[in-house]
């Protein structure tokens, strides 16, 4: 679909984010909206920020290379706990969070990184999504000169 | 006589204009829609002055409205302003509407109580709280066939246990020991099994979300719905026959 037309209909769900009842159920990928960034060239950093009334399962995220190796050592923030006695214990984040996702030495060449993401979140009013794919592209360049706080 | 010409000539020129109009929106969008998605249809709104335009995308049907000049594009959801009545709402929900009857029941786990009247069938994971509650919910009603799609996809472990369940000898009572008991399905997941199928069923509806479920009028909805919601949904599907 054109570009344009996709971008009003990111503005009309951004209206609707406050109040959410089931006829307005965001599509996961505006309930959970991902960005990426070069921390340095070895560690990419992936946020999401997460629509009110939503949540993310930490313990469903993975993340592989391009070539689908699994990347085991992201680092996951402590999310929220809930001891549920049917589910077990769970961890979840709200709002925004942000994972550091180690790249190899094997990228130190590239300019880019293709890395694939997986999530999987609920919603408070009564759905959960199946889990998330998406590609996002880390650009190297200048990454270790960049500074972050 | 006369009047009868008159009229049938005033609806012939309204209808000639309104073509032309709907050309001019069919054109203007086609001018923007590059690849992913498709007109479906165009028309008028029953309730203004503005022309609907669906868009066929791969997660299924997009609405937006188009003002007659084709110059404004209005994206967002129209109510009655009196009533309340969301008309966007109820034509999105057309719009996904499925044949009951083209539902693969064969696939389901059915139980049914009373006279089985009011009849729902859910896209339900093991893994997902709200198919529980929604289930729980639906538990506690009388006259109503419930028809569980078991869909496996929030993880490898539920498409497990989703095929143990199956391959169970009674699996209405494993999915519910799964579901409202945690108590796992003890069968082998090895026999003939319809779960890879139902994932692939349901993501060819686009149900990206659990639980996802429908009325006998075909209309779709998602979420866990209270009881008070639900109940007449029913009823206005699956009306007592007389």
């Amino acid at each position: 679909m054109s570009r344009w037309i996709l971008a009003a209909a990111l503005v009309a769900v951004a209206a609707e984010a406050g109040a959410v009842n089931p006829a307005e159920l965001l599509d996961p990928q505006d309930a959970f909206r991902i960005s990426v960034r070069a921390l340095d060239a070895h560690t990419a950093v992936l946020e999401f920020r997460i629509a009110t009334g939503y949540y993310l399962y930490r313990d469903r995220f993975r993340f592989e290379t391009e070539a689908g190796k699994i990347i085991a050592n992201a680092e996951l923030p402590s999310g929220k706990v809930k001891e549920d006695p049917f589910f077990g214990r769970t961890e979840t984040y709200r709002d925004y969070v942000r994972i550091k996702v180690p790249l190899s030495d094997a990228n130190l060449a590239q300019k880019r990184v293709r890395l694939k993401v997986i999530s999987q979140g609920c919603a408070d009013i009564g759905v959960c999504y199946i889990p998330q794919e998406q590609w996002v592209e880390v650009k190297l360049d200048n990454a270790s000169r960049r500074g972050w706080p | 006589m006369i009047v009868r010409l008159m009229l049938a000539g005033a609806f012939f020129a309204t209808a000639l204009s309104a073509r032309a109009d709907e050309a001019a929106v069919r054109r203007m969008f086609e001018g923007k829609l590059r690849g992913s998605g498709a007109i479906e249809t165009v028309q008028k709104v029953p309730w203004g002055d503005l022309y609907e335009v669906v868009i066929r995308s791969p997660d299924g049907p997009v609405i937006y409205y188009v003002d007659s000049a084709a110059s404004v594009l209005i994206v967002g959801q129209a109510f009655d302003a009196k009533t309340g009545r969301n008309f966007t709402e109820e034509r999105q929900r057309k719009l996904t509407a499925v044949k009951w009857d083209s539902l693969p029941l064969q696939w389901a786990i059915t139980s049914k109580r009373g006279n089985g009247r009011r009849k729902i069938a859910i896209l339900s994971d093991p893994n997902c709280p709200y198919c529980k509650r929604f289930e729980g919910d639906l538990a506690t009603l009388d006259d109503i066939t419930v028809h569980i799609l078991p869909y496996a996809v929030l993880g490898p472990k539920s498409t497990q246990q989703a095929k143990a369940v199956w391959c169970s000898k009674n699996r209405v009572q494993a999915w519910n020991d799964l579901v409202q008991r945690r108590v796992e399905p003890q069968a082998a997941p090895d026999c003939d099994t319809p779960i890879d199928k139902l994932a692939e069923y349901g993501r060819s509806l686009g149900a990206n979300s659990t639980p996802t479920w429908f009325l006998e009028s075909g209309e779709r909805y998602s979420g866990a719905m209270s009881l008070d919601e639900v109940r007449p949904l029913l009823d206005q599907a699956s009306p007592a026959k007389r």
